[in-house]
């Protein structure tokens, strides 16, 4: 068997229709960031309602994908580093994760319907034995051994492999 | 509801309160498939069947990390976090020219600044480096004014970058949010000034020292406006820095 080293990426999208809580608050306080933040790229004499027209006007508000992440931070330091909504095939372990990024699809200063965030969560280095069942097969532990306590994650919409090492 | 599913094929949903303890030990305690599956749990509340008639205590189930309204994680006052260098204290008032520049109250203050090394927290790369993004807020701060315009920071004192003068970024709302002022505040400089002797301090870890530096007047943003821009910076190496600056705003 091949063994190889991945990191996989699970990427969820918030947005107006969201019901979960803890989208709704990531909703809630991103666009209001965002609502405060923005001020600072757009210009006054020539205001742009949406973030993509902004980014288009000034492509210093580049930033804001940053910027209103820092308002999505408390919310993910409550998930304590697994992100439940991914869960293996036995259902008592979550996608485990070390990093996030934050990126704005839209906004609208004047429309919060139109606010649209997308948060991917980066799992740490995992060993990687290949897709099994449709599940990807992995462990935590990266160091040579003879043997590996797995986990198995269903192949699913929203979850990538986002980088691959060999050995 | 995995788990329960799990328990009733075990036929242990009756003895669940036991059961449940012992299996805790092995799964992740703050299990939370509740919070994103509550459709799940009514039917199988709906569906199970042998208990209702029991006079027995409920199973117990974990409360799952049920989340919490949270601040900005940019509200603090302590700006610190992971950066190294010289104690550093940063005194903002804001004033209202609208009126007769007295203290405006309930201001919210934004600051930014880079690190010894004149490095901002940003975002680096791509998102499969090693870099732990979650980690990388640092220097930056959000702070809403008292009844005298003041809002105080705690963090190391600013290096600099080519082609800037030591500046912090500042970016003062009214209270509802609105945008009010951004703007800069400039150092002192020349020999003696803290900025001198910041730079000078490799002990600290200010290895550039001021080669290459520009000052306030080469400065473009600086260069027109330093005037009132300049804060008063105070203290030593061994004690830390205190600023002091008066920016004044129209709200």
């Amino acid at each position: 068997m091949e063994i190889s080293k991945i990191r996989l990426a699970y990427r969820v999208v918030i947005d107006s229709s969201s019901t979960i809580i803890w989208d709704k608050y990531v909703f809630e306080d991103t666009f209001k960031e965002y609502k405060m933040q923005s001020q600072q790229f757009n210009s006054v004499e020539n205001p742009k309602n949406t973030f993509r027209e902004l980014l288009a006007e000034n492509e210093k508000a580049v930033q804001l994908h940053f910027l209103v992440g820092i308002a999505a931070d408390g919310y993910v330091q409550q998930l304590k580093g697994n992100f439940h909504r991914v869960s293996d095939v036995l259902g008592n372990q979550y996608f485990p994760f070390i990093n996030y990024q934050l990126d704005i699809v839209n906004s609208d200063i004047t429309d919060h319907s139109k606010h649209k965030i997308g948060i991917t969560f980066y799992s740490p280095l995992l060993t990687y034995f290949g897709i099994i069942e449709r599940n990807y097969l992995v462990s935590r532990n990266t160091e040579h051994t003879n043997g590996y306590e797995t986990m198995m994650f269903p192949v699913q919409s929203h979850l990538s492999i986002c980088y691959i090492q060999k050995e | 509801m995995k788990r329960k599913d799990f328990l009733r094929g075990l036929g242990l949903v009756g003895i669940g309160s036991l059961a449940i303890p012992i299996l805790n030990a092995c799964s992740k305690d703050d299990d939370s498939s509740e919070t994103s599956s509550d459709t799940d749990t009514a039917t199988d509340t709906g569906s199970s069947s042998g208990t209702s008639g029991d006079c027995s205590v409920t199973s117990s189930e974990t409360a799952g990390p049920f989340p919490t309204k949270s601040p900005s994680s940019l509200v603090k006052t302590n700006i610190v976090m992971d950066r190294t260098g010289v104690a550093f204290t940063i005194n903002i008032t804001i004033k209202n020219t609208k009126a007769s520049c007295a203290a405006l109250k309930g201001a919210i203050v934004d600051i930014w600044h880079c690190d010894k090394d004149g490095y901002y927290s940003e975002y680096g790369g791509t998102s499969m480096q090693t870099v732990d993004y979650t980690a990388v807020h640092f220097l930056r701060g959000r702070q809403i004014t008292d009844d005298n315009g003041l809002v105080t920071f705690t963090s190391i004192f600013p290096g600099w970058y080519t082609s800037r003068a030591t500046h912090i970024h500042v970016h003062i709302y009214n209270s509802s949010g609105t945008s009010l002022l951004v703007t800069q505040i400039a150092f002192p400089e020349g020999s003696g000034s803290a900025v001198a002797l910041v730079n000078a301090s490799t002990a600290n870890g200010y290895t550039k020292g001021l080669s290459g530096y520009t000052y306030n007047a080469s400065d473009n943003v600086f260069s027109d406006s330093v005037a009132n821009e300049l804060a008063t910076v105070t203290g030593s190496i061994a004690e830390g820095f205190v600023l002091k600056h008066t920016i004044n705003v129209a709200s």
